[in-house]
Protein backbone atom coordinates (compact mmCIF):
# COMPACT_ATOMS: atom_id res chain seq x y z
CA UNK A 1 0.00 0.00 0.00
CA UNK A 2 2.72 2.20 0.91
CA UNK A 3 4.48 1.51 -2.51
CA UNK A 4 1.23 2.04 -3.89
CA UNK A 5 0.83 5.68 -2.45
CA UNK A 6 4.62 7.13 -3.59
CA UNK A 7 3.79 6.08 -7.24
CA UNK A 8 2.41 9.20 -7.54
CA UNK A 9 5.15 11.45 -6.09
CA UNK A 10 7.68 9.53 -7.98
CA UNK A 11 5.90 10.64 -11.13
CA UNK A 12 5.37 14.33 -10.64
CA UNK A 13 8.81 14.01 -9.40
CA UNK A 14 10.44 12.74 -12.36
CA UNK A 15 7.90 15.16 -14.48
CA UNK A 16 9.27 17.79 -12.96
CA UNK A 17 12.70 16.96 -12.31
CA UNK A 18 13.11 16.42 -15.87
CA UNK A 19 16.39 14.35 -17.05
CA UNK A 20 14.98 12.32 -20.30
CA UNK A 21 15.87 13.36 -23.60
CA UNK A 22 13.61 14.85 -26.40
CA UNK A 23 11.38 12.21 -28.98
CA UNK A 24 11.15 9.89 -25.76
CA UNK A 25 7.46 8.88 -24.80
CA UNK A 26 8.13 10.75 -21.47
CA UNK A 27 8.16 13.74 -23.78
CA UNK A 28 4.94 13.18 -25.54
CA UNK A 29 3.16 13.06 -22.60
CA UNK A 30 4.74 16.32 -21.35
CA UNK A 31 4.31 17.61 -24.96
CA UNK A 32 0.62 16.60 -24.87
CA UNK A 33 -0.40 18.23 -21.23
CA UNK A 34 1.01 21.25 -22.54
CA UNK A 35 -0.73 21.45 -25.66
CA UNK A 36 -3.62 20.67 -23.57
CA UNK A 37 -3.59 23.41 -21.61
CA UNK A 38 -2.93 25.79 -23.88
CA UNK A 39 -5.53 24.71 -26.43
CA UNK A 40 -8.56 23.94 -23.95
CA UNK A 41 -8.01 26.36 -21.13
CA UNK A 42 -10.56 29.03 -22.02
CA UNK A 43 -8.86 32.65 -22.57
CA UNK A 44 -11.48 34.04 -19.95
CA UNK A 45 -10.41 31.57 -17.14
CA UNK A 46 -6.76 33.23 -17.37
CA UNK A 47 -7.51 36.64 -18.14
CA UNK A 48 -5.91 36.75 -21.73
CA UNK A 49 -5.43 40.28 -22.83
CA UNK A 50 -5.81 39.06 -26.33
CA UNK A 51 -8.56 36.15 -26.56
CA UNK A 52 -11.50 36.38 -25.57
CA UNK A 53 -14.43 33.46 -25.06
CA UNK A 54 -14.58 30.38 -22.87
CA UNK A 55 -12.82 27.81 -25.40
CA UNK A 56 -13.77 24.02 -26.38
CA UNK A 57 -14.35 22.93 -22.24
CA UNK A 58 -16.46 25.76 -21.92
CA UNK A 59 -18.30 24.80 -25.37
CA UNK A 60 -18.28 20.88 -23.39
CA UNK A 61 -19.84 22.46 -20.48
CA UNK A 62 -22.27 23.98 -22.03
CA UNK A 63 -23.92 21.33 -23.07
CA UNK A 64 -24.49 19.90 -19.87
CA UNK A 65 -26.58 23.22 -18.68
CA UNK B 1 9.22 6.05 -33.36
CA UNK B 2 7.76 9.35 -30.65
CA UNK B 3 4.99 11.33 -32.44
CA UNK B 4 7.63 14.52 -31.24
CA UNK B 5 10.57 12.33 -33.16
CA UNK B 6 8.17 11.94 -35.99
CA UNK B 7 7.18 15.72 -36.40
CA UNK B 8 11.44 16.28 -36.13
CA UNK B 9 11.94 14.34 -38.95
CA UNK B 10 9.65 15.32 -41.38
CA UNK B 11 10.63 19.36 -40.56
CA UNK B 12 13.99 18.31 -41.52
CA UNK B 13 13.85 17.60 -45.26
CA UNK B 14 13.27 21.18 -46.07
CA UNK B 15 15.96 22.33 -43.26
CA UNK B 16 18.24 19.84 -45.34
CA UNK B 17 17.95 21.63 -48.27
CA UNK B 18 18.24 25.17 -46.75
CA UNK B 19 21.45 24.12 -45.36
CA UNK B 20 22.78 22.41 -49.08
CA UNK B 21 21.38 25.78 -50.23
CA UNK B 22 23.25 28.01 -47.83
CA UNK B 23 27.08 25.66 -47.62
CA UNK B 24 26.78 26.31 -51.65
CA UNK B 25 26.17 30.11 -51.80
CA UNK B 26 28.87 29.70 -49.16
CA UNK B 27 27.12 32.06 -46.46
CA UNK B 28 29.16 32.51 -43.18
CA UNK B 29 27.34 30.98 -40.29
CA UNK B 30 27.81 34.13 -38.36
CA UNK B 31 26.26 35.56 -40.71
CA UNK B 32 22.81 33.51 -40.37
CA UNK B 33 23.04 33.87 -36.89
CA UNK B 34 22.94 37.50 -36.91
CA UNK B 35 20.31 37.58 -39.75
CA UNK B 36 18.22 35.20 -37.35
CA UNK B 37 18.47 37.99 -34.35
CA UNK B 38 17.15 40.69 -36.47
CA UNK B 39 13.83 38.57 -37.77
CA UNK B 40 13.42 37.71 -34.00
CA UNK B 41 13.54 41.45 -33.42
CA UNK B 42 11.32 42.43 -36.04
CA UNK B 43 8.79 39.41 -34.91
CA UNK B 44 9.17 41.14 -30.99
CA UNK B 45 7.90 44.29 -33.19
CA UNK B 46 4.78 42.36 -34.62
CA UNK B 47 4.26 40.46 -31.02
CA UNK B 48 4.58 44.53 -29.46
CA UNK B 49 1.68 45.59 -31.88
CA UNK B 50 -0.33 42.59 -30.99
CA UNK B 51 0.04 41.19 -34.76
CA UNK B 52 0.17 37.48 -33.73
CA UNK B 53 0.53 35.44 -36.97
CA UNK B 54 2.84 37.92 -38.17
CA UNK B 55 4.94 37.42 -35.49
CA UNK B 56 4.55 33.73 -35.91
CA UNK B 57 5.88 33.64 -39.38
CA UNK B 58 8.66 35.86 -38.69
CA UNK B 59 9.58 34.00 -35.38
CA UNK B 60 9.62 30.76 -38.33
CA UNK B 61 11.83 32.71 -40.39
CA UNK B 62 14.23 33.52 -37.86
CA UNK B 63 14.59 30.10 -36.08
CA UNK B 64 15.33 28.54 -39.59
CA UNK B 65 18.45 30.25 -39.77
CA UNK B 66 19.21 30.12 -35.80
CA UNK B 67 18.81 26.69 -36.72
CA UNK B 68 20.85 25.48 -39.69
CA UNK B 69 23.98 28.46 -38.35
CA UNK B 70 25.50 25.79 -36.46
CA UNK B 71 24.62 23.35 -39.47
CA UNK B 72 26.03 24.88 -42.00
CA UNK B 73 29.52 25.45 -40.11
CA UNK B 74 30.11 21.82 -39.58
CA UNK B 75 28.97 21.17 -43.34
CA UNK B 76 31.52 23.51 -44.36
CA UNK B 77 34.14 22.74 -41.40
CA UNK B 78 34.40 25.92 -40.16
CA UNK B 79 33.59 25.38 -37.16
CA UNK B 80 34.77 28.08 -34.47
CA UNK B 81 34.83 28.63 -30.75
CA UNK B 82 33.81 32.09 -31.51
CA UNK B 83 31.12 30.87 -33.49
CA UNK B 84 29.31 29.03 -30.46
CA UNK B 85 29.99 31.78 -28.17
CA UNK B 86 28.22 34.18 -30.73
CA UNK B 87 25.52 31.61 -31.36
CA UNK B 88 25.05 31.59 -27.59
CA UNK B 89 24.86 35.47 -27.13
CA UNK B 90 21.97 36.07 -29.77
CA UNK B 91 19.80 33.30 -28.68
CA UNK B 92 19.90 35.69 -25.45
CA UNK B 93 18.79 38.76 -27.48
CA UNK B 94 16.76 37.33 -29.73
CA UNK B 95 14.96 35.53 -26.31
CA UNK B 96 14.61 38.99 -24.47
CA UNK B 97 13.40 41.03 -27.90
CA UNK B 98 10.35 38.06 -27.79
CA UNK B 99 9.43 38.74 -24.32
CA UNK B 100 10.38 42.70 -24.33
CA UNK B 101 7.43 42.65 -26.93
CA UNK B 102 4.82 41.04 -24.84
CA UNK B 103 5.92 43.20 -21.94
CA UNK B 104 5.27 46.34 -24.44
CA UNK B 105 2.17 44.97 -25.46
CA UNK B 106 0.55 43.98 -22.48
CA UNK B 107 1.91 48.00 -20.39
CA UNK B 108 -0.29 48.89 -23.73
CA UNK B 109 -3.34 46.98 -22.67
CA UNK B 110 -2.55 48.56 -19.01
CA UNK B 111 -2.74 44.76 -17.86
CA UNK B 112 -0.35 44.92 -14.69
CA UNK B 113 -0.55 41.34 -14.24
CA UNK B 114 0.77 40.16 -17.68
CA UNK B 115 3.14 42.36 -17.64
CA UNK B 116 4.71 40.59 -14.33
CA UNK B 117 3.94 37.41 -15.82
CA UNK B 118 5.89 38.21 -18.91
CA UNK B 119 8.58 40.08 -17.02
CA UNK B 120 9.16 36.87 -14.45
CA UNK B 121 8.90 34.32 -17.38
CA UNK B 122 11.79 36.37 -19.22
CA UNK B 123 13.54 36.19 -15.50
CA UNK B 124 13.61 32.71 -15.51
CA UNK B 125 14.30 31.66 -19.16
CA UNK B 126 17.35 33.90 -18.57
CA UNK B 127 18.09 32.37 -15.12
CA UNK B 128 17.67 28.96 -17.31
CA UNK B 129 20.46 29.61 -19.72
CA UNK B 130 22.69 30.68 -17.12
CA UNK B 131 22.22 28.14 -14.33
CA UNK B 132 23.59 25.42 -17.18
CA UNK B 133 26.58 28.06 -18.30
CA UNK B 134 27.44 27.99 -14.70
CA UNK B 135 27.11 24.78 -13.61
CA UNK B 136 29.25 23.24 -16.45
CA UNK B 137 32.18 25.25 -14.80
CA UNK B 138 31.68 23.19 -12.18
CA UNK B 139 30.55 19.92 -13.73
CA UNK B 140 31.01 18.45 -16.90
CA UNK B 141 26.77 18.28 -17.57
CA UNK B 142 23.84 19.90 -16.73
CA UNK B 143 21.38 19.30 -18.58
CA UNK B 144 18.30 18.60 -16.22
CA UNK B 145 15.24 20.38 -16.71
CA UNK B 146 12.33 20.63 -19.20
CA UNK B 147 12.26 24.07 -20.36
CA UNK B 148 14.85 24.78 -22.49
CA UNK B 149 15.27 27.40 -25.67
CA UNK B 150 13.54 25.28 -28.29
CA UNK B 151 10.65 24.29 -26.01
CA UNK B 152 10.06 28.15 -25.29
CA UNK B 153 9.91 29.01 -29.37
CA UNK B 154 7.80 26.20 -30.17
CA UNK B 155 5.50 27.52 -27.16
CA UNK B 156 5.84 31.28 -28.29
CA UNK B 157 5.01 30.28 -32.29
CA UNK B 158 1.99 27.94 -31.28
CA UNK B 159 0.83 30.93 -29.03
CA UNK B 160 0.92 33.34 -31.65
CA UNK B 161 -0.77 31.47 -34.65
CA UNK B 162 -3.65 30.15 -32.05
CA UNK B 163 -3.29 33.45 -30.18
CA UNK B 164 -2.99 31.56 -26.63
CA UNK B 165 -0.21 33.68 -25.95
CA UNK B 166 -1.35 34.61 -21.96
CA UNK B 167 -1.57 29.72 -21.98
CA UNK B 168 1.74 30.17 -22.81
CA UNK B 169 3.41 32.40 -21.05
CA UNK B 170 2.15 30.49 -18.01
CA UNK B 171 3.43 27.26 -19.18
CA UNK B 172 6.65 29.24 -19.93
CA UNK B 173 7.25 30.56 -16.37
CA UNK B 174 5.92 27.81 -14.08
CA UNK B 175 8.31 25.27 -16.11
CA UNK B 176 11.13 27.57 -16.51
CA UNK B 177 10.77 27.86 -12.59
CA UNK B 178 11.08 24.18 -12.28
CA UNK B 179 13.88 23.84 -14.86
CA UNK B 180 16.03 26.43 -13.01
CA UNK B 181 15.03 24.61 -9.49
CA UNK B 182 16.12 21.41 -11.08
CA UNK B 183 19.14 22.42 -12.49
CA UNK B 184 20.71 24.33 -8.76
CA UNK B 185 19.78 20.62 -7.22
CA UNK B 186 21.63 18.60 -9.97
CA UNK B 187 24.61 20.73 -9.40
CA UNK B 188 24.24 20.48 -5.80
CA UNK B 189 23.81 17.36 -6.06
CA UNK B 190 26.74 16.51 -8.00
CA UNK B 191 28.88 18.72 -6.45
CA UNK B 192 27.92 16.69 -3.20
CA UNK B 193 29.01 13.50 -5.12
CA UNK B 194 32.15 14.62 -6.30
CA UNK B 195 33.11 15.67 -3.17
CA UNK B 196 33.78 19.12 -4.17
CA UNK B 197 31.71 21.23 -2.07
CA UNK B 198 34.34 22.99 -0.34
CA UNK B 199 34.20 26.58 -0.72
CA UNK B 200 35.54 27.61 -3.89
CA UNK B 201 38.90 30.11 -3.59
CA UNK B 202 36.65 32.74 -5.89
CA UNK B 203 33.70 32.84 -6.77
CA UNK B 204 32.07 32.76 -3.71
CA UNK B 205 30.40 35.54 -1.05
Amino acid sequence: MLNLLKWPGRILWRAFFWTDDRATWQYDLWVIAILAFVWLTPPDWIGDPMAHGHGLIGWVLSLFR
Amino acid sequence: MTFTGAIGTICMFPLRAIIALCVKLRIHPNVLTFTGVVVNAAAAWALALGRFPLAGVLMIVANIFDFIDGKVARERAIETKFGGFWDSVMDRFSDLALFIGLIYLYSELHRTDYVMIAALAMMFAVMTSYTRARAESLIPKCKVGFMERPERIVLFMIGAFTNRMAAVLLVILVLSVFTVADRIYYTWRELQRAGASRPAAAGRL
